[in-house]
């Protein structure tokens, strides 16, 4: 299975730098998601890690690190943790951190909140 | 379109407030960033306010590339038209946005403003995991989580106030403001 990379793209919509590593299982979306139609953007993303969970079956070590992102993006991250949590449930090795900038109150509260109400370990960083 | 616009009366009622920026007309992409850019350095010195406003400004902005009802045509394509205004005084930034609905949304609107402004920080954020946990994205009709009101009013952690007008059978004006206080 290959590596995933898409490099985050900066003008009238932000991108976030993606990069999933299919022979380490590191897995890291970071920057700033903004984008024209969110589900474009994140539905091969999903695609690999169901792909990653069903063929690979290696540990996933998954990074958010974001500084900024609007609603219907944090509808994705929700797609994202959700299948996550099932790979765990099903025997599958899951580690999450969520990183925030250390003033980002609003970032903190939303990686609590899925955290709570998902029921699922998240690493809450602030940097 | 044959009424003349009037810049003067249009002048003359914004001149109360401080006004940091103010935009009426089709609400493109690029608009969106050029505003958004220029909330970033208005309030470079103010970051934790000025990240708030940048984000609720976000939020506001597509409401209206996505969901205001009246439009025009530019180089072949459709772009909504809305209105929007930062001002401050001296404790708060407030963000104002305007633009024309059909009226059979103003209830909805209205009762979901109501429900915002009387929950809870807690409610509010069960609330807006609830919402975003149902129905998936590829098969939705809404082109964003459909939580974009809760998430400016967390953000803000101020209510949202909300005016409707008439303005004919079918459609009315709908503003929305809200503040964040300066200095977080």
């Amino acid at each position: 299975m290959e590596n995933l990379i898409i490099e985050g793209v900066k003008s009238t919509y932000f991108t976030p730098h993606v990069t999933f590593n299919a022979s380490t299982g590191e897995c890291s979306i970071a920057g700033e998601s903004y984008l024209e139609d969110t589900w474009d953007f994140y539905k091969p993303i999903l695609a690999w890690l169901k792909q990653y969970t069903e063929e690979v079956k290696g540990p996933i070590n998954f990074t958010f690190d974001l500084t900024y992102y609007n609603t219907s993006s944090s509808k994705c991250f929700l797609d994202i943790v959700k299948l996550l949590k099932e790979y765990k449930e099903n025997g599958g090795q899951v580690t999450i951190n969520w990183k925030h900038p250390e003033d980002d109150d609003d970032i903190r509260e939303e990686a609590e909140d899925y955290k709570n109400f998902l029921g699922i370990d998240i690493n809450i960083i602030a940097y | 379109m044959s009424k003349k616009f009037s810049f003067f009366h249009h002048y003359v009622n914004m001149s109360d407030d401080d006004i940091l920026i103010s935009y009426k007309g089709p609400m493109s992409d690029v608009i969106i960033h050029e505003i958004s850019k220029e909330i970033q350095a208005k309030l470079a010195e103010d970051p934790k306010s000025g990240k708030k406003v940048y984000a609720i400004f976000i939020e506001l902005a597509q409401n209206i590339f996505f969901y205001s009802s009246e439009s025009t045509m530019l180089g072949g394509k459709t772009y909504r038209i809305g209105s929007i205004v930062l001002s401050q005084d001296e404790e708060n930034y407030t963000l104002t946005t305007g633009n024309i609905v059909e009226k059979k949304w103003i209830p909805i609107l209205w009762d979901r403003c109501e429900m915002i402004n009387n929950a809870d920080r807690e409610t509010l954020r069960k609330m807006k995991f609830e919402q975003r946990d149902q129905g998936t994205m590829s098969t939705e009709n809404s082109k964003g989580a459909g939580i974009g009101l809760i998430q400016v009013a967390l953000t803000s952690a101020q209510p949202i106030s909300v005016e409707f007008r008439d303005i004919d059978e079918t459609k009315s004006f709908f503003a929305l403001s809200v503040s964040v206080k300066k200095n977080l």
